[in-house]
């Protein structure tokens, strides 16, 4: 199953898709900030244990915050606005606006190589 | 006859092949923004339904102590954990993005009895959004859920109100 959604998304995310916005600290954290709001439940916090929620999914969530992902950045972009079909994965489309999705993607593709700045300014002031 | 036979070992061979290129070739949709087909709808449900059946087959449910009152319970536990994806009892609500389709249970209802209710939200649905609540739920949780799940769709008066009244209550009192 793995295999094949990479295959599926590999072929469907077009080659030329590329964060338009810039990655910095700022970005970094302000992507940090929207996953720690809505995707930690399920996919898990940096410097945290695995999500025992994520766990009773099956397919079981993947622990992004321990394990990253081999998803570039469109992929990551183009998977949290069209969600995976019979996952627990939704899409996140009718929710975020693209440039909250490219905040969000820029940030889980660095995630388990978060500069220390960005993963002091993550923690601070969430709700 | 011998062509019938090389047809069949031929057939037999390609299936494989051709189900494998699909799925490395990536040609398999993935995105779950979009309607399930009916054929797909009404094939998986009734084999989700056929199983659950036989799964829960042995369950009987625990009587409680009194029925009211767990059906008030039930609802307030609803409304503070399955209310965001299965819809807020008289509130128009619609999923767009899960796949296959979350049911908007105060709208739809349930067919599923009681002891299926309950064996649904401890182990979950295998290939869906619905996860297993059974490590997050006392068995008495889950029944008072399932009392009010089978009957979401034409509660008995002042059952939301009490359920609404309760809720500010907290997280999982027994």
């Amino acid at each position: 199953m793995f295999s094949a959604v990479h295959a599926s998304i590999r072929r469907t995310v077009p080659a030329g898709l590329k964060n338009p916005l810039p990655v910095d600290d700022e970005s970094l954290i302000a992507g940090g900030k929207l996953y720690l709001n809505d995707c930690v439940g399920c996919h898990g916090a940096p410097g945290k244990p695995t999500s025992d929620f994520g766990a009773t999914f099956y397919p079981p969530a993947p622990q992004l915050a321990r394990d990253g992902t081999r998803y570039s950045e469109a992929q990551i972009y183009w998977v949290a606005k069209h969600g995976i079909r019979r996952t627990g994965m939704s899409a996140q489309g009718p929710y975020y606006s693209d440039q909250k999705l490219w905040l969000l993607a820029g940030f889980i593709s660095r995630i388990t190589t978060l500069p220390p700045r960005v993963r002091a300014g993550i923690e601070e002031k969430t709700h | 006859m011998r062509t019938f036979l090389l047809g069949f070992i031929a057939a037999l061979v390609l299936l494989p092949v051709c189900a494998l290129g699909y799925f490395r070739l990536g040609v398999a949709e993935t995105r779950s923004d979009a309607n399930p087909p009916a054929w797909e709808t009404s094939v998986m449900q009734s084999a989700v339904h056929a199983s659950v059946r036989r799964s829960a087959a042995g369950i009987h449910a625990s009587p409680p102590g009194s029925l009211d009152d767990a059906i008030v319970e039930g609802g307030r536990l609803y409304l503070n954990g399955c209310a965001g994806c299965h819809g807020t009892p008289g509130k128009p609500s619609e999923d767009l993005s899960s796949y296959p389709r979350v049911p908007q249970l105060p709208q739809v209802g349930t067919q599923y009895s009681e002891p299926e209710i309950y064996w649904i939200i401890k182990h979950g649905i295998r290939n869906t959004a619905m996860s297993a609540y059974g490590p997050f739920y006392t068995d008495k949780e889950m029944w008072a859920l399932a009392s009010f799940l089978r009957r979401i769709d034409h509660l008995p008066p002042g059952v939301l109100e009490g359920s609404k009244a309760k809720q500010g209550g907290g997280g999982s009192s027994n």
